[in-house]
């Protein structure tokens, strides 16, 4: 004889299914592929400006206040953009648990890394004059 | 490799030219077109995706016309991002 369930509906749900974000997800997943379509673009174009420019130059244009920003603007949305990708992907191929999960966190931190570096580079041209 | 050229810019001419010695490499070059051709691809399925995230487009043949749009697309724009790089780099 099974043993009875008592359990609310509600506490039966909750647990189950999806990590309970999942709007939320999508929609951040949506709005930084919106803001990296002109940003990216951007980026692109500022990098074949400088095919081969010596780092001075290079240095003087990230330095730039405007250009400053936008960059690190474009490493916030794309490393996050990047780790919302890449959890989607994680989480639908990865079946071993313990795999899925250190890679998750993985990709977190590594993306976190990355933005931080990049951004303290940026800052580093900007205010410390160190072109 | 980009977090490397912001690290590499700002960290001095020994690191920078490390950098620009191996995106000037045949690797290096193959490497970044590489990344070009997927970055152009990126984007236009991407903004395809966003366009039918709205509903739009999702009968088979507009499936069909806007997929060889995005190969197109990428095609067109890695080509002129390289032509362009090599005018500005000249040669």
């Amino acid at each position: 004889m099974s043993r009875p369930d008592t359990r609310s509906e509600i506490s039966r749900v909750r647990g189950l299914g999806s990590a309970k974000a999942g709007v939320q997800h999508w929609w951040a997943q949506r709005l930084t592929a919106v803001a990296l379509v002109p940003l990216s673009i951007w980026w692109i174009a500022g990098m074949i400006a400088h095919t081969g420019a010596a780092r001075v130059d290079a240095a003087a244009w990230i330095a730039r206040p405007v250009n400053a920003t936008l960059t690190i603007l474009t490493l916030a949305m794309v490393f996050h953009h990047a780790q919302l990708g890449l959890q989607v992907v994680i989480e639908d191929y990865v079946h071993n648990e313990a795999a899925k999960i250190t890679l998750l966190i993985a990709v977190k931190l590594l993306a976190l890394i990355l933005a931080v570096a990049g951004a303290l580079a940026v800052l580093r041209l900007m205010l410390g004059g160190a072109a | 490799m980009w977090v490397w050229w912001l690290l590499a810019v700002a960290d001095g001419p020994n690191a920078f030219a490390a950098i620009s010695a191996f995106s000037a490499s045949i690797l290096g070059r193959i490497l970044l077109f590489g990344w070009t051709l997927c970055f152009f691809y990126h984007l236009a399925n991407g903004v395809r995706h966003l366009w039918w995230d709205t509903g739009n487009g999702l009968d088979l043949p507009s499936v069909y016309r806007s997929g060889w749009t995005v190969v197109a697309f990428t095609a067109v724009a890695t080509l002129l991002a390289w032509i362009l790089g090599y005018m500005v780099r000249g040669a």
